[in-house]
């Protein structure tokens, strides 16, 4: 019989606490040193087939009979009162089948307790009506024949100045979020400050940055009956489920979501959007399915973005190197709509052993698209300006910037004051350090500053190298509850049944190859099946870097109890000693009275015929009084133009602790993708705003740029592959967002090596750099 | 909804014009602009089937080149390489793989402005409005050259290397053909006539022509924002422009012409005292919106 327990679980830097069915652990964590036959290997995807022949159905391809396309008309203003909204024009319009606005949606509250369609727009893309049509064109023309007259009123797209009093208002009650910044301290900084030796400060800026998913948000609904099914693109489908039940009012079961595939999500995926309640709706007022999938520039304006920041950092240290005292006070636009923030604090709070420490966070409403969740929220933006300083500090006072680094190791979590479970920075320093040279390089020409020592390299041409380096500390432990099923088949393959779904990382790989080391059948036997509400158990959202250290364990609790029920069933059949038997490759062995009996197992399943073999499984809670983070460090080498201004990025190391690896092929995915939208984020990536009239001016690919192929370094993926002894029964933590939070950092750092010019503002631009330059 | 029609020659092709109808070859912009919403013509005419318009090939002592040449054409057609070298990094160095297989040099050089504010959702001066909203806006691709009141730039990489080798430009309209320098062919948009080139409505480019020189050493820079798919960046340090002058193995005397600092494709040489003045002008206008930020 399950356990109910109540347990604290961490996603993208908030705790949540819940409750858990959690089963008697059947499995206990893989001995640190134990070689796996199939887990820790490099397995080829098990769907990459499908993916690469185009079979894989995704939400965006789904076409069911009779349905209809849907589209938003979106505001105009930054910032507007509706005065009037005439729907019948649309209406009218050959072809419309449904239009839906403040004049007949549902009033009920949705995201900062707002309707989704509200009588004030808040950014220029703000959602005003939707139109269900026969054809995309015949709605996009009624989204044109709706008649809307707004009154404008004063908008504000910085944080800092949304913060004042007297900045214009999004919502009544102000623009900061509950009302004051969040506040954490510890010790006495303004004392610490005064017994510092050195002090240093700086002013950091980071851009909204664009998830940019190449299978934009949308979704399909297809009601039957009272029933609604919805497909679509996201990294949470429970959590879509729910949403869509509390806002239709319908009872869970009432609600299936599905999802086989996804173009990419990086957090903005996590929850229902309007699209999905307007398509179910839509879908309900037709009673014809409704596919409602946004456009690039909708993509761009409306689906989130890594909030914008300004970061106001303190740092004290003693001679030594030791930090005596942190400060940082920081905004964060949030644009016009978000439930939450994700402040840039955290690495200030924990990356480093230092006793007086205060973090204040604004997060701040602004005219601009909504805030969402994007790959280490908060902490790439927040390493990045620590980081900078970090480096700045160690120049102050001769230091070499890894060493003062290891002078400020943390040995516990500074904030919990409680033992890691497990902790490997100091190997990735070491690691890192070692295959990008750092040693070597940074003690050639030492006594001479950064820019001396680039032009004693190169003294003749305008291009300068340097490296630089940054830490990284992050989540990813995962934690209950989270349900997994295993199937046994009577021709000995084997169904993974579970309600997790895959945001594309490999998260069916890797449960295969869990499932197929803890049952003994091979790998090419088991299938998978996720991202169904109806069919799956529950499983928590594909975020904060949890699904392999949630799901992993849970199935691999399954696959212990199913091999559990077939070995007694194999012992009963043969007639041999329950605790004889056993299952290796294929066959059942034991005794019987002394004699060794052996057996194919598919012998034995195929006289037993459809005897039904089901394991369960649970996710553990984690260990209590241990702190469990990823850790990691990158090491950049960069060349800057010094004429044109340009950036480029040579060469990045990634060193991450991040427990066992599970396979080292989805594993170097993960890392090199982070690092190549880290390197966007360093070097090109912003959303620009028209401070005359609110709007994007960059909503689309051609101006937003995201790095192309040749834009991408060498990337040398060194992980701390060791076995974390008590977190899970797999040992591993998260390696999702790791890898993008160092980047930015240690290429910016890299660059002040290369020409001896800092930079507080991403990204690196080339203006910015001749600028820099010309000072 | 509109008409689709492809004829074979350039008689048939100006049959079919009429004031609501638009010349089509590879698409990039036509396509682009229908997808935008922008009121689709009557009719699409089609160019692609017109043989007198492709190819690369020399001619009475001229190399010229078919309007329907793709960049990628261009770019590997062995005369050019080793001839008109800018030409061929100009070509090269210009948007995509994927669109240097299908957007053509005639379309390339009768694009429509590249400037955020005059693709976006912005009534500005270039299109019809009352003024420029990259002068107080964002304004980092201003140019630095001719800073009026338009300041987008030239959005053709090849149109700069077609300048600097005095390029000849041959259009056909429904009145008869006529040749156009390509330093006269690229020219700022003004209040009355705001488009970007000489053509009239109903003209096209029908080839390009390039004069043999004796003179092959050419080449064209290009700085990014990243190392592909983007436009030319015009913000160049004055210490580097140096450089710039004097390619490796250039001679001093060798002319040079600037294309993204300006709203067209140089016609002279641009000399370093006006791109530093012309800078800090324009840095007044980015200061300017710093300020009109700070007030928001």
């Amino acid at each position: 019989m399950p356990k109910l327990i109540k347990t604290r679980i961490e996603i993208e830097g908030r705790v949540h606490e819940d409750y858990a069915l959690v089963d008697k652990p059947k499995t206990t964590t893989w001995d640190i040193e134990e070689e796996l036959a199939i887990v820790g290997k490099a397995m080829p995807r098990v769907d990459g087939d499908v993916r690469v022949s185009g079979a894989a159905e995704f939400p965006s391809d789904i076409q069911l009979p009779g349905m209809l396309h849907a589209r938003f008309l979106r505001s105009p203003h930054p910032h507007a009162r509706i005065q009037r909204l005439d729907t019948t024009r649309a209406e009218k319009l050959p072809g419309v089948r449904a239009v839906i606005c403040k004049n007949n949606a549902p009033a009920q509250a949705w995201r900062n307790d707002r309707p989704i369609f509200d009588d004030v727009v808040r950014y220029v893309g703000d959602e005003v009506a939707a139109v269900a049509a026969d054809t995309p064109a015949i709605a996009r023309q009624a989204c044109r024949l709706i008649q809307v007259e707004y009154e404008p009123l004063p908008f504000v797209l910085d944080a800092e100045i949304a913060a004042r009093a007297d900045a214009p208002k999004l919502y009544a009650d102000g623009n900061v979020m509950d009302g004051k910044p969040g506040v954490y301290a510890r010790g006495d900084v303004e004392k610490a400050f005064q017994s510092a030796d050195v002090v240093i400060e700086g002013v950091f800026e980071t851009p909204f940055q664009l998830h940019n998913s190449l299978e934009t948000h949308g979704a399909v609904a297809d009601w039957e009956g009272d029933r609604v099914v919805v497909y679509e693109s996201t990294q949470n489908v429970h959590g879509v489920r729910d949403d869509v039940a509390d806002f239709l009012g319908l009872a869970k079961n009432q609600v299936r979501v599905v999802k086989h595939y996804m173009g990419g999500g990086f957090g903005s995926k996590n929850s229902a959007g309007k699209y999905t309640l307007c398509a179910a709706l839509l879908a309900k007022m037709t009673g014809r399915p409704v596919r409602f999938f946004l456009n690039r520039t909708e993509e761009n304006l409306a689906t989130g973005a890594r909030a914008a920041s300004k970061q106001y950092l303190r740092i004290g240290a003693k001679k030594d190197g030791a930090l005596v005292a942190m400060e940082l006070t920081a905004y964060h636009a949030q644009g016009a709509h978000a439930e939450w923030g994700a402040g840039t604090g955290g690495p200030m709070r924990e990356l480093y052993e230092c006793k007086n420490v205060r973090t204040t966070e604004y997060f701040v409403f602004t005219s601009s698209g909504p805030f969402a969740a994007f790959r280490a929220p908060g902490y790439m933006e927040g390493t990045f300006a620590l980081e900078s300083l970090m480096d700045e500090l160690a120049e102050k006072l001769g230091m070499d910037p890894l060493d003062l680094r290891i002078k400020n190791y943390a040995r516990k979590h500074p904030v919990k004051n409680l033992p890691y479970s497990s902790n490997g920075l100091l190997d990735a320093y070491q690691e890192g350090a070692r295959a990008i040279g750092w040693y070597e390089r940074r003690r050639q020409d030492a006594g001479l500053g950064p820019r001396a020592r680039s032009n004693v390299q190169s003294p003749l041409s305008g291009v300068r190298h340097g490296v630089g380096m940054a830490s990284q500390i992050w989540g990813g432990a995962g934690g209950p509850p989270t349900y997994a099923q295993v199937k046994v088949l009577p021709d000995t393959s084997a169904v993974i049944i579970t309600g997790t779904q895959d945001i594309g990382t490999g998260t069916k790989t890797i449960l295969t190859q869990i499932a197929a080391e803890e049952l003994g059948i091979p790998y090419e036997k088991i299938r998978i099946e996720i991202g169904d509400t109806q069919w799956g158990l529950f499983s928590i959202l594909s975020a904060g870097s949890m699904t392999a250290a949630t799901v992993g364990p849970a199935v691999r609790e399954a696959a212990a109890d199913a091999k559990e029920q077939l070995l007694a069933i194999c012992a009963k059949y043969l007639g041999i000693a329950r605790k004889s038997a056993q299952l290796d490759a294929g066959v059942i062995t034991g005794r019987k009275r002394g004699r060794r009996v052996e057996k194919p197992l598919a012998d034995i399943l195929g006289a037993l015929g459809d005897v039904m073999i089901v394991g369960q499984g649970s996710r553990a809670p984690n260990p209590s009084n241990v702190v469990i983070r990823t850790f990691g460090a990158q090491f950049a080498e960069v060349e800057v133009d010094i004429e044109t201004g340009e950036v480029r990025v040579l060469k990045i190391v990634a060193s991450h602790d991040c427990g066992r690896i599970l396979n080292p092929l989805t594993t170097s995915s993960q890392i090199e993708g982070g690092i190549i939208q880290g390197l966007g984020f360093a070097l090109m990536e912003q959303r620009v705003d028209d401070v005359n009239t609110g709007k994007v001016v960059n909503p689309n690919l051609a101006s937003y740029h995201i790095p192309t192929m040749l834009d991408v370094p060498e990337i040398e993926v060194r992980m701390i592959d060791r076995a974390d002894p008590i977190i899970n029964n797999l040992g591993s933590k998260g390696v999702g967002e790791p890898p993008i939070i160092p980047t930015a950092a240690a290429i910016a750092n890299a660059v002040y090596d290369a020409i001896g010019v800092r930079f507080h503002r991403l990204p690196l631009t080339r203006e910015r750099v001749l600028e820099g330059l010309s000072v | 909804m509109f008409e689709f029609a492809s004829p074979t020659t350039l008689d048939d092709a100006f049959q079919l014009w009429h004031a609501r109808a638009r010349w089509f070859a590879g698409g990039i912009d036509v396509v682009t602009e229908l997808k935008a919403g922008v009121p689709a013509p009557a009719r699409l005419i089609n160019l692609k089937q017109i043989e007198e318009m492709q190819g690369i090939a020399e001619t009475e002592g001229n190399l010229r080149i078919g309007a329907l040449a793709t960049l990628r054409e261009i770019a590997e057609n062995p005369i050019v390489l080793a001839r008109y070298r800018a030409l061929a990094d100009a070509c090269e160095l210009s948007a995509s793989p994927q669109i240097r297989n299908v957007g053509t040099i005639g379309g390339n050089l009768n694009q429509g402005s590249i400037c955020d504010y005059f693709r976006g959702d912005f009534r500005c001066w270039l299109k019809g409005g009352a003024s420029c909203f990259m002068r107080n806006g964002a304004s980092r691709d201003a140019a630095i050259l001719g800073y009026a009141e338009c300041v987008h730039v030239n959005p053709s990489d090849p149109a700069v290397a077609l300048v600097a080798l005095d390029a000849c430009i041959s259009v056909r309209g429904k009145n008869g053909a006529r040749e156009i320098a390509a330093a006269e062919f690229c020219r700022p948009p003004t209040a009355d006539n705001r488009r970007l080139n000489a053509l009239q409505p109903d003209e096209i480019i029908t080839n390009i022509r390039l004069p043999i020189t004796s003179s092959s050493r050419s080449s064209f820079l290009k700085t990014m924002d990243r190392a592909a798919f983007a436009r030319a960046g015009q913000r160049c340090r004055p210490l580097g422009f140096r450089r710039w002058e004097h390619p490796r193995g250039a001679r001093r005397s060798g002319r040079r012409r600037a294309g993204a600092v300006a709203r067209i494709a140089r016609g002279r040489d641009v000399g370093r005292a006006e791109i530093v003045r012309q800078t800090r002008r324009a840095r007044g206008g980015n200061n300017r919106a710093r300020r009109a930020s700070a007030r928001a």
